[in-house]
């Protein structure tokens, strides 16, 4: 980690000679492949001896990601590249309850990403609108919590809960808009598309090495987090 | 920074995902119902001393447990099947509140019941009473109202009553349910006796109380002109219908029925009833009074004997019965077979004059001294027979002292003259003299000597103490009073305060002899083998008997006779002659038996 730091620092400095440095935030509205994590769920409805119903199920869900870095700028365009952290989550719910109690099975995730980014940008107009054109590089991890629960009234619940994790890779191409109303202050919309490119199975993160699979199957489950991405964006450009 | 890691934290978690709410489905709860369970039948239950509570639902109630509570104080708990003894002394006795609480299984369509987690409690109060305190069985009491027998009970007022057994002894168990129950008439009844129980039955106890009631009949006998005369009063009872008195006659009972109205029965007597020692106790005559017979109850033979002991005014004692409960006592009177036997010994027999039953005079003649004669009188009409002129027969004499001793045939008397006593014996006869003597004394020579049948006269002086047989044998021995056993030719004497059997042979030798420290006034003996001895105690003369061979006592006579008068006695065959010498002996000698 410090050697990361290290890195970033070193970066910033070297191309912030010439150029204009911005920090952005994005509120991000996310949707999700999770095609393993449906399945499960699907399978847990067969474990209750109720008419169960999934309450969630892997809904789109928000997100927000923080970018740092600089803009090198020519006559109509700009190189722009820097840091990026984004997090977002989503889950599923599979219950039943009544008035003497609940059973539920949850299973949620969520996804903490850091890396960098590189894009280019155009202003038009007169400098008030910038459209832009990035991709993210992620590593990804991802934490998979599966949790069984009942609850009878008078008796204290019982609880399972196990804890899974995974690393990936990915990238997120995505084309951003932005309008400028000031040299600092700009707000855009972003869309784009998150593309694992390297996606291992979910491991239990007591052993390092169990994995999920379905009863029918033996494919270890994966955390998909394909979808697109959808966001709302905040920038402050300044420079030293 | 840490404020910025925290902010971090909290708009991490903010922004995670939450799930949506659960799926909530109406389900009505299904409280379940006990179908089948019994808390004891009763509204209230008893308990004393250990009580076992049993709780047994049926199957389909799915019951898991139980908790019992004793005035909302939980006392024990446990689960199906519910098995606990309860020791009710360990609580006060008084009401309680008994809550046995049912813990049943849901059947819901829930998701409590279909884990088996969801359950009913289901409440059953009972009203408990805890008694350890005694049972006080029924108190009974016997009164007769308006002429029936009653048997009052007082009611057990305790708890757990189950019911009363009643029974009395004539009559089956009878079963009463009524606690309230106040007891019952006897209305058959109405003599004799009878035992009433009542067994109450109270938790699982049995406790019984009895009491007998017993009734007798006060009846009277009287004797009348030509018989007996029975009278009786059988109130306060009304429902007897008469009275039956049987007359037993050689072991059979000639009966006689009374009717109701009646209340006095005459039996004629027309029973001349010889008996003796032997044989009087099966041919003696026994009255039989009975109660009503047209009724199932009650006396039904009663007996009582009607002889009249010699020294005792009673003549009939009522003994107890052979077949009945009933006992009807003669007043004051009291039955003693040792007297009867003695009775027996003395008793002549018996006939029956007007109104009055007698002894038969001996039937040796009573000789009387009066007016210088001696008159032979008999016995039975009082009336001289004969006499003879002393003064003509033995001379002038000064003073006549005893008629000394008779029988049939002879008769000695003791005068003195002058200075000397002189003895003379008479065959009566021939009014002859056979022997006559003088004693050196004025030793009363009455005492000692008497007379045999075969006019032996038998005597002592009081110097020698000795014994002279006349004719045919002369022996001699030592004693003041003294007696020969004519069979064995024994000499019963008493001498130094003792009775002795002196042989009859030259040496006089002791065969037998025993300690008899009384105031003997004669010793005599007869063919019976027995010893009599005459003495003076208690104001009267009495009479023991002996065997004449080991001198074992058999039995007493008493007599009413004084000590102060003169008599004779001699054992005769089965019976006892008593003389009198003097002018008194008549009195004594017409013993009378007055039925």
């Amino acid at each position: 980690m410090p050697r990361i730091l290290t890195l970033i620092s070193f970066f910033l400095i070297s191309v912030s000679v010439n150029g204009q440095y911005f920090v952005e935030a994005r509120v991000m509205y996310n949707t999700f492949n999770m095609q393993d994590m449906k399945a499960m769920q699907e399978e847990l409805f067969d474990e209750f001896p109720f008419e169960t119903k999934a309450t969630s199920s892997f809904d789109p869900y928000a997100g927000f990601q923080f970018s740092i870095g600089t803009i090198f700028e020519n006559t109509n365009s700009a190189w722009r590249t820097g840091l990026i952290f984004g997090y977002t989550s989503t889950g599923g719910r599979v219950g039943y309850s009544d008035y003497s109690g609940v059973v539920r099975g949850d299973q949620l995730l969520n996804l903490v990403s850091f890396g960098i980014v590189g894009g280019i940008e155009r202003t038009f107009n007169d400098t008030k609108w910038t459209v832009g054109f990035d991709i993210p590089l992620t590593y990804d991890l991802t934490n998979f919590t599966l949790k069984n629960e009942l609850v009878i009234d008078g008796y204290p619940p019982e609880i399972q809960q196990y804890e899974f994790k995974s690393e990936a890779i990915s990238v997120q191409p995505r084309i951003d808009v932005f309008r400028n109303f000031s040299n600092n202050i700009s707000v855009g919309l972003s869309a784009g598309y998150h593309l694992s490119i390297l996606n291992p199975d979910l491991v239990w993160k007591e052993d390092g090495q169990s994995t999920l699979t379905l009863q029918d199957s033996d494919e270890p489950l994966k955390a998909q987090w394909n979808g697109f991405r959808a966001g709302l964006i905040f920038r402050y450009s300044f420079t030293l | 920074m840490h404020k910025s890691l925290l902010l971090a934290a909290f708009l991490l978690t903010a922004c995670t995902f939450k799930p949506e709410e659960d799926f909530f489905v109406n389900v009505e709860p299904n409280i379940p119902t006990v179908t089948n369970f019994q808390f004891f039948d009763e509204e209230s239950l008893h308990m004393r001393k250990t009580i076992t509570l049993d709780f047994r639902g049926a199957s389909e109630d799915e019951i898991v447990g139980y908790q019992l509570y004793l005035n909302q104080i939980l006392i024990s708990e446990g689960e199906h099947p519910y098995l606990q003894t309860i020791d009710s002394r360990e609580y006060e006795d008084g009401v309680y509140t008994l809550k046995l609480v049912l813990v049943k299984r849901s059947n819901s369509n829930s998701l409590g019941s279909a884990v088996g987690l969801e359950f009913y409690e289901e409440e059953i109060l009972k009203e408990a009473t805890i008694y350890n305190g005694p049972i006080e069985p029924p108190k009974i009491n016997f009164e007769i109202i308006d002429g029936v027998l009653t048997a009052v009970v007082e009611p057990y007022t305790g708890y757990a009553f189950k019911d009363y057994v009643v029974r009395t002894s004539e009559t089956p168990n009878e079963v009463i349910t009524d606690q309230n129950f106040q007891g019952q008439s006897i209305d058959d009844y109405v003599g004799g006796s009878i035992t009433y129980s009542v067994t109450l039955h109270a938790y699982n106890e049995i406790i019984e109380s009895s009491k007998g009631y017993q009734n007798t009949l006060n009846a009277r006998i009287e004797k009348t002109e030509t018989g007996l005369k029975f009278s009786w009063d059988l109130s306060p009872f009304k429902n007897w219908n008469g009275v039956r008195i049987g007359v037993l006659k050689g072991g059979a009972y000639e009966m006689h029925t009374i009717d109701k109205d009646q209340t006095e029965f005459l039996l004629d007597m027309p029973i001349t009833f010889p008996y003796n020692t032997d044989s009087y106790i099966e041919t003696r005559n026994t009255i039989n009074l009975s109660g009503p017979t047209l009724t199932a109850k009650g006396f039904t033979s009663t007996f009582f004997s009607y002889v009249q002991l010699a020294d005792e005014p009673k003549k009939f004692i009522f003994t107890e019965s052979v077949d009945s409960a009933f006992t009807v006592y003669y007043p004051n009177a009291v039955v003693s077979q040792d007297k009867l036997i003695r009775y027996s010994a003395q008793s002549q027999e018996v006939t029956r004059t007007t109104g009055t039953y007698c002894l038969s005079p001996d039937r040796k003649n009573i000789f009387e001294f009066r007016n210088n004669r001696i008159y032979n009188i008999n016995p039975t009409t009082l009336q001289s027979v004969d006499e003879l002129d002393i003064v003509a027969a033995v001379g002038t004499y000064t003073q006549f002292l005893q008629i000394h001793a008779t029988n049939s045939k002879f008769v000695m008397i003791y005068v003195a003259k002058g200075s000397e006593k002189w003895y003379y014996t008479f065959d009566w006869s021939s009014k002859t003299v056979l022997f006559s003597g003088t004693t050196k004394t004025d030793y009363p020579l009455h005492k000692n000597g008497q007379l045999s049948d075969d006019g032996t006269l038998f005597y002592n002086t009081p110097q020698a103490y000795y014994l002279e047989l006349i004719s045919p044998n002369k022996v001699r021995g030592y004693s003041n009073t003294a007696t020969v056993i004519g069979s064995t030719k024994k000499i019963a004497s008493y001498y130094d305060s003792k009775l002795t059997l002196i042989s009859c042979n030259p040496a006089m030798a002791v065969v037998n002899e025993i300690a008899y420290p009384k105031n003997v006034r004669s010793v005599f003996s007869n063919q019976t083998g027995q010893v009599a001895v005459a003495y003076a105690e208690s104001g009267v003369i009495k009479i023991d008997f002996f065997n004449s061979e080991t001198l074992d006592y058999i039995k007493t006579l008493p007599t009413q006779l004084h000590p102060s008068g003169t008599y004779f006695f001699e054992l005769a065959e089965n019976k006892l002659v008593v003389k009198s010498s003097g002018f008194s002996f008549l009195e004594h000698y017409k013993t009378e038996i007055a039925f």
